[in-house]
């Protein structure tokens, strides 16, 4: 940065200042930005004179790493570690590293996909003959027969195709709902409405069908009965698992046919390459996870904020309770406020219970001021009259210190 | 609850009813027992001081509006005692008061002491006709509670602290080892009036926000980053005015000088960076990376 003369420092240091002080509120308006433009403009000019406030608004703001680790602590650590390296991601040798892996990983994955279309290509006939046996006695609607070149339509359909694959073999295995948390708010929320109407839907049975390699190897060729007749029933029972948005796509024109073909030219090989996928997103999906903020507005309502605290929604969970703490471990919302009253949501707030607070001898007495969640099960509860409850079994039993 | 609150103040014809229940209502005031009148009293109190005189209605209702009305109600029922008030407050900012007071001071002891008296101060410990002068009657909802206790406890800080920085003891100046410290280097007079004079007019030309930037980086030792948090923007763009008004600033002052008379090899020499001004680091140029390079190792050769 280039110097300045010394005779403007000088003169700088010995300006002076005219009119008061602005006061406590004007200067946090300002570091706010809530200030109206001639006000903004006026506490700027007197900053500009006054060293005094300027050391004021320098010292009330909140110090850069305590807005990090504000937000690392939010998010989880993860995006600690992305914050911690800020500065080493700024360097341009980082950022060219980045665009030539890229590149790298572009080239991979074309030339994956030419050779897989090359695959697909040459085993077309042989899923062509194998549906021709199983037509007379399994019966399904006939898919259509892959060409050996295919179209440009069908080019498409056969992109898109992998996805939804992912996901219908994936969904009893994450059930529940941290399958829906990898794209923000309305996948969350997504996942969670998906929940209560098919909570586990999928019967062990058929989920362990699903992951049994007779259920998934169509080229064994077996007698007992015909393996698509068997896939299709799995898949019927996935849809109904499903979000509707996903079961809508199942039904889409041509999702039967590119089901049975993916099904019948991947094989086994392509089956368990794509659990192993499905289940590292999955694994993904939890460690990328970011919820909302929660917090307790000064009028005692639980809110939550999408956006980083920029904006905040109250969440209704009771009548009439003045919540005083909340915390959050991933979906699990607990709240407390007065009189005891604590609410828990294994859903991220979709849904909540009342808890009871209360051991053989003795019950909780006060307004519950600090809730601390180690994990989704252990938590200790603080209350106004200085009692402090444990719980190792998420809320089942209580135990006062 | 009466309806028919207005607020008195600035405003011409005063706020109506309905506009003074909508914001009562927002501010869930009646949590803390704080009446409708009380409300619009304690707005009028602020709208006078923030308001022009005849200010529109609707102004004032927007100013309002833009008021964090739930931070100032709890913060004035703290300040009338409002038990479950005080109770929210120092569930919510105790802890954050203290986290505020420790990045201030940087030192665990004085930031206990700055922010028990702010403490003080907020409870009200003086009595004015018979109640509690608390300083939370001081906040005026303009920015967030925590924002203010932050301002509050860094101008006491600054007022305080500071002052008695400068009256440590010898002992103390010993112990953190500054007692050969150099005195700050008076301020000398320019050789020739016309620098100060052409200085003078230059800053006194620059807008508030040049002066602002040009002030924190060079007189106060601000980042780039703080004075672009400071005001909000990018810490890029504070850089690049920073550059420009450096630049500026020298161009004008070189045009001043010659306008009142003075050559330019004599305007060149006055603008000249002063060697004093320097920051050389001797210490870290003095100090050799590999102690042992500096030596002739034997058989090296």
């Amino acid at each position: 940065m280039a110097e300045v003369p010394r005779i403007v420092r000088e003169r700088l240091r010995s300006q002076a200042v005219s009119g008061e002080h602005p006061d406590a509120n004007l200067l946090t308006a300002f570091a706010e930005r809530t200030l109206s433009d001639p006000e903004r403009a006026q506490v700027l000019d007197h900053l500009s004179h006054c060293a005094d406030c300027r050391e004021v608004v320098a010292l009330a703001a909140i110090p850069q790493v305590e807005e990090e680790q504000l937000e690392v602590a939010f998010v989880g650590p993860r995006r600690a570690t992305a914050a911690a390296s800020r500065s080493w991601w700024r360097s341009p040798i980082v950022h060219w590293s980045a665009l030539t892996a890229a590149a790298l990983v572009v080239l991979i994955a074309v030339g994956e996909r030419m050779r897989l279309r090359r695959e697909y290509s040459a085993s077309a006939p042989a899923i062509a003959s194998y549906e021709a046996v199983q037509k007379p006695t399994a019966a399904p609607p006939a898919p259509a027969q892959p060409p050996a070149q295919p179209k440009e339509s069908e080019k498409v359909a056969e992109t898109a195709r992998a996805p939804r694959q992912v996901e219908t073999v994936n969904r009893p295995a994450v059930a529940g709902a941290s399958s829906g948390r990898v794209s923000g708010r309305s996948a969350f929320e997504a996942g969670l409405a998906g929940k209560p109407a098919g909570a586990a839907p999928i019967p062990p049975a058929e989920a362990n069908n699903l992951q049994s390699p007779a259920a998934s190897d169509f080229s064994s060729g077996s007698t007992d009965g015909p393996p698509l007749e068997n896939q299709r029933k799995i898949d019927q029972a996935q849809v109904k698992a499903l979000p509707a948005p996903s079961a809508a796509a199942k039904s889409a024109p041509g999702a039967e046919s590119s089901t049975a073909v993916a099904g019948g030219a991947s094989a086994s090989p392509a089956r368990s390459q794509s659990t192993t996928t499905t289940e590292h997103s999955a694994g993904l999906a939890r460690r990328a996870f970011v919820g909302p903020r929660w917090s307790v507005s000064p009028s005692g309502a639980v809110q939550r904020s999408w956006d980083g605290g920029r904006s905040w929604q109250q969440v209704p969970i009771a009548e009439g309770v003045n919540f005083r703490a909340v915390a959050v471990v991933m979906a699990e919302v607990w709240a407390g406020g007065s009189e005891g009253a604590l609410f828990h949501s294994p859903d991220g707030g979709a849904h909540w219970t009342r808890v009871q607070v209360q051991a053989q001898d003795s019950a909780l007495t006060g307004d519950i001021v600090r809730i601390e969640l180690t994990d989704g099960r252990d938590l200790a509860i603080t209350t106004s009259t200085g009692e402090t409850w444990n719980s190792s079994d998420a809320g089942a039993t209580w135990q006062r210190q | 609850m009466s309806g028919t609150a207005q607020m008195p103040g600035p405003i011409a014809g005063g706020l109506r009813a309905s506009a003074v229940a909508d914001l009562f209502e927002r501010s869930h005031a009646a949590d803390f027992a704080l009446s409708e009148q009380e409300f619009a009293r304690i707005l009028g109190e602020i709208a006078a001081k923030s308001l022009p005189v005849g200010a529109a209605e609707n102004d004032a209702v927007a100013f309002c509006r833009g008021l964090r009305l739930e931070d100032l109600v709890l913060a004035r029922a703290c300040a009338a005692g409002h038990e479950r008030a005080w109770e929210i407050f120092l569930t919510r900012y105790r802890e954050r008061l203290y986290d505020a007071a420790r990045s201030i001071t940087r030192e665990d002891s004085s930031a206990r002491e700055l922010a028990d008296s702010l403490y003080a101060d907020l409870y009200g410990t003086e009595t004015r006709d018979g109640r509690r002068a608390s300083k939370l009657n001081y906040y005026a909802g303009r920015g967030s509670l925590e924002g203010w206790l932050r301002a509050t406890l860094a101008q006491e800080y600054v007022n305080r602290y500071r002052r008695g920085k400068r009256e440590v003891s010898l002992e103390e100046k010993t112990e953190a080892g500054v007692q050969f410290a150099a005195p700050d280097r008076p301020v000398e007079p320019a050789s020739d009036p016309r620098l100060a004079q052409a200085t003078d007019s230059v800053l006194a030309a620059l807008a508030a926000e040049e002066r602002f930037i040009l002030a924190s980086y060079h007189l106060d030792g601000r980042t780039l980053a703080e004075i672009a948090r400071t005001l909000g923007v990018h810490e890029s763009t504070v850089s690049r005015k920073l550059e420009k008004v450096v630049r500026a600033v020298r161009e004008r002052i070189m045009d001043e000088l010659l306008q009142r008379g003075m050559s330019r090899r004599q305007a060149e020499e006055a603008l000249q960076t002063d060697v004093r001004d320097v920051a050389v680091d001797i210490r870290g140029r003095l100090a050799q990376k590999d102690a042992a390079g500096a030596f002739y190792r034997k058989g090296s050769d």
